[in-house]
């Protein structure tokens, strides 16, 4: 018996000892992942790219789509400047019309901050670790090398356009570096630079263009663009000036130069003139062959075009109940979340097809579809007006009073714009989603070139390249410097509709204290059916009064975030 | 201290001396109620026994015979109102879905989990599948003198129950049997349709929109003449029936001798739910309920003169189903939507009613199809006790091993069927306009889930008296695996305890006992921690000068200090490792391939460790009047820290990724307990007994890492867990004017009869800004309970009276929210503001669709939800002395009530849970029911 018991004790000893084995609370193998399984092969590499291209690269459109825990504008900055009225009233952008953004929310100003630092986190680790993962060749090191440093130099000109100076973040931190080391705010000067030696880097190891199955990746040209827009905001008299927005003391270099230097505009012109000379490389032009009333429809309706340099690729297959069709679209058309709705302001902006003005009385007219028919061919194509057909589902779009399209349309139109026309209730659409294309290059070259010396020939030939192919005459030659310069922004403004340009220019160039520009009286139209008669009358009225403070001017960092000490808040705030 | 804290302190000590002039005055006690403890019993502690006399921790016990006089298909919502130091909070109430929320001594974290660990004859395992009839006790564990032992696993208590074993006495063979039934407490009300389509016309009406229903359609609802296009429907009680029928029989037997010690149970309860019966009516359906059937067998056997074999083997076997979903609660929240206009039930065809809106809550019952499940519960430990006197007396060694399982496996059958929309066609033809369309059954037969525990367990004590020097050690070693369906890995401990425990006297009492444990959540290096504890007594009524007291029997005085921790912290699993985790695609490629991306998760913190919580407890057990009278007090103060937080002060957003998850956080909970206890002799033939339980427990997060906030009332830290933060109402707006000279409220216009809130921080708007903390979290902070019982001869009477206060319960939803998502009107919203009953509106302005302004998070929708709750009665007749012949020792017939009434809030919702009020509702039980002893 005794003997048994020896063996049970035994027995239990082994059994127990079994636990004090160190093995005994390891995790077994299993599927997830780690650092070193990603930087293990080509294949796994290429996952975590296309993780950085999927936070980093902002989109134009307001897709409302959720990445790692951050969801998407709705509508995009169309409603924030005087493109449009959104028929949402709760939508977040009409902060900036009624002057209350805030420094406790993020969605007003900037729903983008931290999923922006998390895509420099992953530029930056690609950085750090590429060259180690085995078997992959030079060229694709640099190309990988190239793409990381120009996500981090476009989502750096992101936040210089609207905060001034932040911290330059060049490597992975820990959370022992940020408390050890603390970062502050780097100087406007210091962000611009590094943005560009990014883009310099990146131009000099990434390919002119990639096979079809690789379209999306960044490109020489997209580096080229990166570089041309920031030198473009950092010549741009917000920055470029000795007396900033608003006194800054001590911490003015946070928030622009200080000082004004006019060479600013030659680097910029230079920059923009680079990518214009890079562009064949990348079989990249004009779109100027498919008819001069549907060049720009095709632009901004085919996918992959010869024109886009660089696009958002994010969005799916979207349906009329999906963004950002939401956002375009009126309830009364596909059940849209309120529409977008084109002001008065901007529609005036359109000239004629002889290149003159259009006249639009105050006190209203009864020729409205008249004035329509006189316009720029590029209006028809970019704004939804009273009686054009839309598709067979909406044949006749009805914007006059007691019309089928009439509720929420502040201003008298709607957006065509990237509603395509294969979109119907049964057939959904992918979203033509671009980022850079090469009419604004164009348009940068003859607003920087005009800036440094004047309307010269090149300057001239590169607007009237894009007037051109919409059926636009030239602009009038000798005109000097202040008119070019007036031309140039108005035909930035119209090329560029709704492609989230509008609000960062009116802020670069301080305009937006001027009336009716993002403060003052905002305007639409009432249409009223004429009986008896195809033509329509028009009354103009104010909608809104918008405010803008002058610390508008650049975004304020999230309160929180300043609270906790690397940060010093931009004036106003 | 603020007011509502002194408020409860002064209940409570009204309430203890209230009790004790009321007891001083008892002459006898029911054996039903607290018995006193002998110094020389043993009472079960963590990992063993111990002689009470010993004791120097702070535990409550309740037997499982006092539990026998409630009815619930889950034995945790028995324990309400029993440990002093438990709060039960029921989480709902549909049969077999009864889990409550446990809490030990309130809540010590906000970031890991706060439920006691559950410890069944010695191993950790569910409990609530048991029936009072075979536990023996069940016990919580408080302090650090009595948790230590579990190391990081004790901080939030452990409750430990004990089943019952044989014992050295003839055999007894007990039966029971009970039926009855079950009854809402409350179901929430709706308007008809007249009221209905009264009160819509006028919400439109406020809306400045044309009304929907004429004068001759409102008097067709008010008329009922026209069942099918001017129909009412009462769908609670077209689908519900009043009583819900319920039934258990139980049998035990319990005896022994010198060799075998045995103790069998088989147990079968029944309880059905409230749904109507509709398996005749249709083959796409099943009768709703739940049934279990339990068994026990635990014997222990004496295989030599020294060597015991413990075989404890418990389960159960339960089936669970319901017509048309897994749960109730789908067909509930239709329920409490569906306007009574909407549609007939049937047609004047025989089809089902329905809209393009809503589905047809009877014919999801009838035709969509049945959930039906089975789960399987084994709980098996065998245990060997080697007594060792021949080495050296009071030496013993003993090992163990478990294994628990749980099983499930269930098959859900779906179908869609058709309803049908009545219109009139210009002509006057009815039309009918389909919704769905009928299909057959489809569904999966052999759906299944499980989790299973195996522990080894192995120990040496040595336990004797050296003249006055009293000794009890025990040291132990152990490690479990504890793998559950749906988690990739197995979660494990390993640990090594120990108890020494010294008396002197058996008057100076000093207690160590400390655990060294691991776990497989740390990172290797991090994975061990030490948890040492030590408790001191004083037998004051052991010293000589006390000899001569002739107020106190037995006083005794204990204090403990130690450390604890919690390993269940919230978070991520293997924090320690950076973790990558597939996100949504991104697409390259001319035709949009989609390329699944990878993306960093949560930072790691290599250093994560477990919670940790520093237990000081004072309290003292006294007995008086001859131990009739037992006082037992204990005050605690639990210092919670190393809790896991995101360090949002520190940490700015340029570090780019989600912020690691910290061991920063800290929470002081402190509270008190006390129980008093009068029971007499049984030799009279009028004797009562009666118990009072009170406890508070109350605490505050004292860090965080919070954010700073621009306003410091939206801090979170400095509060309790879980405080709700809303708008304070502060009435309705009388007219334009009061609009005009108040705040801008931004959420949408208001109009007169909206709601008015607090601008909190005096900007002048109403806006995100000024959510303020309001009222209380839903957790109650403080409850009592009193338990007098009475006996006359053969008749007895007990009740129990229980009161809960200090939390907070919030009303949303479409039983308050009128017309909201096309949603019905509930019978609260007659009493809404018009310019005629400005005065005394109780409720805001009617509007058709959703407000912006009224319904947001509110004090409106807030109450208290204190209340006291007549929980259980018991009424009984024993027949005793019985003639031999019969061959029945005693009988005893009974009838018993479980939530009986309840005082407090006024709404239709459970003030006890959280639950909606449109969800399967409280019960009260009535059963009857015969006990025969054999």
């Amino acid at each position: 018996m005794n003997h048994t018991l020896s063996i049970a004790w035994c027995a239990a000893l082994l059994l127990l000892s079994s636990a004090c084995n160190t093995d005994f609370l390891d995790k077994a193998p299993g599927i997830d992942v780690d650092e070193n399984t990603i930087f293990s092969s080509q294949t796994e590499v290429e996952t975590y790219i296309a993780g950085m291209y999927l936070q980093g690269v902002h989109s134009m459109l307001g897709l409302h789509t959720q990445v790692a825990g951050v969801t998407s504008a709705r509508f995009g900055t169309k409603g924030a400047s005087d493109e449009a009225e959104l028929g949402a009233t709760w939508a977040d952008e009409q902060g900036w019309n009624s002057g209350s953004l805030s420094t406790t929310s993020v969605p007003y100003a900037d729903y983008r901050y931290h999923i922006r630092w998390a895509a420099i986190r992953r530029a930056n680790n690609l950085l750090a670790r590429v060259e180690t993962v085995p078997g992959v060749s030079a060229a694709y090191i640099g190309q990988v090398k190239g793409e990381a440093q120009f996500m981090r130099a476009m989502n750096y000109f992101e936040m210089l356009k609207r905060y001034g100076g932040v911290p330059i973040v060049d490597k992975v931190l820990t959370s022992g570096d940020i408390l050890e080391t603390p970062l502050t705010r780097n100087t406007f000067a210091e962000v611009v630079d590094f943005i560009v030696a990014d883009c310099d880097a990146a131009v000099a190891s990434l390919p002119n263009q990639y096979p079809g199955e690789m379209r999306g990746r960044a490109t020489k040209g997209a580096a080229l663009m990166v570089k041309a827009k920031t030198l473009l905001l950092a010549a741009s008299p917000l920055f470029n000036t000795a007396a900033p927005y608003l006194s800054f003391g001590a911490h003015t270099p946070l928030i622009g130069y200080g000082n004004f230097d006019a060479e600013r505009w030659k680097r910029a012109a230079d920059a923009a003139k680079a990518v214009i000379d890079w562009a064949p490389q990348g079989s990249i032009r004009l779109i100027d062959d498919q008819g001069v009333d549907k060049n720009y429809k095709y632009m901004w309706e085919v996918h992959d075009n010869a024109e886009i340099i660089f696009e958002n690729k994010h969005a799916p297959l979207r349906r009329t109940y999906h963004y950002p069709f939401l956002g375009i679209l009126p309830a009364s058309i596909y059940g849209g979340y309120g529409g977008t709705s084109p002001t008065l302001n901007f529609v005036k902006r359109y000239e004629k097809k002889d290149g003159m003005p259009q006249t639009w009385d105050p006190a209203g007219g009864n020729d409205l579809q008249q004035k329509y028919a006189e316009l720029d061919p590029r209006f028809a194509q970019s704004i939804l007006y009273n009686g054009v057909r839309l598709n067979t589902e909406y044949p006749r779009i009805e914007t006059f009073q007691g019309g089928a399209h009439v509720a929420d349309c502040k201003g008298g139109t709607w957006q065509r714009k990237f509603v395509p026309d294969i979109l119907s209730n049964n057939t959904g659409a992918i979203p033509h989603n671009y980022i850079y294309r090469l009419a604004d290059a164009l348009l940068m070259f003859a607003e920087a070139s005009n800036e440094y010396s004047g309307p010269t020939a090149d300057a001239h030939a590169a607007v009237n390249a894009i007037r051109a192919r919409s059926g636009m005459p030239d602009l009038p030659a000798g005109i000097d410097k202040d008119a070019f310069r007036a031309r140039v922004r108005n035909e930035r403004a119209i090329e560029l509709v709704f492609e989230d340009n509008r609000l960062w220019d009116i802020l670069r160039w301080q305009i937006a204290e001027e009336d009716g520009v993002m403060k003052g009286a905002i305007w639409g139209i009432r249409i009223h059916p004429i009986v008896g008669s195809d033509e329509y009358r028009y009354e103009p009225y104010v909608f809104e009064e918008r405010s803008f403070p002058t610390r508008m001017h650049l975004h304020p960092f999230l309160q929180a975030e300043v609270d906790k000490g690397y940060l010093v808040q931009n004036p106003g705030w | 201290m603020k007011r509502s804290e002194a408020y409860h302190i002064a209940i409570f000590v009204f309430g203890m001396l209230a009790c004790m002039v009321h007891a001083s005055r008892a002459q006898a006690i029911d054996p039903g109620t607290s018995r006193p403890v002998p110094d020389s019993t043993y009472i079960e502690i963590a990992y063993g026994r111990q002689q009470a006399a010993r004791n120097v921790a702070a535990l409550s016990t309740v037997h499982g015979d006092e539990l026998s006089t409630l009815f619930s298909t889950n034995l945790g919502n028995l324990l309400s109102g029993r440990l002093a130091g438990l709060t039960v909070m029921p989480q709902g109430y549909e049969p077999g879905l009864a889990a409550p929320r446990l809490l030990g001594r309130g809540i010590g974290t906000f970031a890991g989990g706060t439920a006691p660990l559950v410890m069944v004859d010695g191993f950790e395992s569910n409990f609530e599948q048991l029936v009072p009839e075979e536990i023996e006790t069940i016990s919580l564990l408080k302090d650090a003198a009595a948790t230590a032992v579990h190391g990081f696993r004790g901080a939030n208590g452990v409750l430990l129950v004990t089943t019952k074993r044989g014992r050295h006495a003839p055999l007894q063979v007990q039966f029971d049997t009970k039926v009855g039934l079950g009854t809402p407490f409350h179901l929430p009300e709706f308007l008809g349709a007249a009221g209905y389509a009264t009160l819509y016309n006028e919400a439109l009406a406020n809306e400045g929109r044309a009304a929907r229903y004429t004068e001759a359609q409102l008097r067709a609802y008010r008329d009922g003449t026209d069942p099918f296009f001017h129909p009412d429907v009462d769908w609670y009680g077209q689908s519900l029936r009043s009583v819900a029928p319920i039934n258990t029989h139980q049998l035990n037997f319990r005896g022994g001798n010198d060799v075998v010690h045995y103790f069998g149970l088989l147990s079968m309860m029944n309880e059905q739910t409230l749904l109507k019966r509709t398996e005749k009516l249709s083959d796409n359906t099943t009768n709703s309920g739940y049934r279990r059937y339990n068994f026990r067998t635990n014997i222990d056997v004496n295989l030599t003169k020294n060597l015991t074999a413990m075989l404890t083997l418990g389960g159960s076997v339960e089936d669970k189903r319901n017509p048309g979903a897994s749960e109730t609660s789908s067909l509930f929240g239709a329920m409490s939507v569906i306007p009574p206009n909407a549609f007939p039930v049937f047609n004047p065809d025989g089809s089902y009613g329905g809209n393009s809106l809503f589905s047809n809550p009877w014919g999801d019952m009838v035709e969509k199809g049945m959930y039906t499940s089975n789960g399987r519960t084994l709980q098996t430990s065998l245990r060997l006790r080697h007594k060792l006197d021949m080495v050296t007396p009071g030496l013993a060694l003993s090992a163990a091993v478990s294994f628990n399982n749980f099983f499930r496996n269930f098959s859900i059958k779906s179908r869609t069927y058709e309803r049908f929309a009545l219109s009139q066609s210009a002509a006057g033809d009815t039309v009918y306009t389909r919704f769905g369309q009928n299909t057959s059954l489809q569904g999966s037969e052999n759906e299944s889930e499980q989790w299973r525990n195996v522990a080894v367990q192995g120990f040496a004590n040595y336990d004797r008296d050296f003249g006055a020097h009293g000794i009890d050690i025990m040291l132990m070693g152990n490690y479990d695996s504890y793998t559950v369906s749906g988690d990739a890995y197995p979660y494990k401990h390993v640990g090594l305890g120990g108890r020494f425990n010294y008396a002197f006297n058996q008057t100076y009492l000093i207690d160590f006992s400390a655990s060294y444990m691991g776990s497989e959540n740390f990172a290797k290096g991090n994975r061990f921690g030490l948890f040492p504890a030590v408790g001191v007594g004083w037998v004051v009524s052991n010293e000589p000068f006390m000899q001569a007291n002739r107020l106190f029997d037995r006083l005794k005085i204990r204090g403990s200090y130690g450390l604890v921790g919690n390993d269940v912290i919230g978070g991520n699993r293997f924090m320690f490792d950076q973790a990558y985790r597939y996100s949504s695609a991104y697409y390259f490629g001319t035709g949009n391939a989609s390329i699944s991306a990878i993306e960093e998760g949560q930072i790691a913190n290599p250093g994560v460790t477990w919670e940790k919580e520093k237990k000081f407890n004072v309290g003292f057990d006294a007995a008086l009047l001859g131990n009739a009278l037992q006082l037992s007090a204990d005050y605690f103060f639990n210092h919670r820290y190393h809790i896991l937080a995101s360090p949002n002060r520190t940490i700015p957003g340029f570090f780019g990724m989600d912020l690691p998850m910290l061991n920063v956080g800290e929470v002081h909970n402190r509270g008190v307990e006390a129980i008093v206890a009068y029971h007499g002799r049984h030799d009279r033939p009028f004797g009562y007994g009666i118990r009072f339980i009170a406890n508070y427990a109350n605490d505050r997060i004292v860090a965080m890492s919070e954010e700073l906030r621009e306003f410091g009332y939206q801090q979170t830290t400095g509060r309790r867990i879980g405080q709700p933060f809303g708008l304070e109402a502060i009435g309705f707006f009388r007219d334009e004017a009061d609009i005009a000279n108040s705040p801008l409220q931004t959420f949408t216009t208001v109009y007169p009869g909206d709601i008015k809130y607090r601008d909190q921080n005096n900007d002048g708007y109403i806006d995100d800004a000024d959510y303020a903390p309001i009222g209380n979290p839903g957790s109650p902070t403080f409850w009592a309970s009193l338990h007098p019982s009475f006996r006359y001869k053969g008749v007895d009477l007990q009740f129990l009276l229980h009161g809960v206060a200090g939390g907070s319960l919030y009303r949303s939803g479409l039983a308050y929210h009128a017309f909201q998502d096309n949603g019905t009107v509930a019978r609260i919203a007659e009493g809404r503001w018009t310019p005629a009953t400005a005065d005394r509106a109780t409720y805001p302005r009617l509007t058709a669709t959703d407000n912006q302004n009224n319904y947001r998070y509110s004090s409106f929708w807030q109450e208290k939800s204190d209340f006291l709750k007549l929980r259980n009665v018991e009424l009984g007749y024993t027949l005793s002395h019985l003639p031999e012949a019969v061959g029945i020792r005693s009988a005893r017939v009974f009838a018993n009530a479980t939530n009986l009434f309840s005082w407090g809030t006024s709404g239709p919702e459970d003030p006890e849970s959280n639950t909606t009020a449109t969800a399967y509702p409280a019960m009260r039980t009535f059963l009857v029911g015969i006990n025969i002893a054999f």
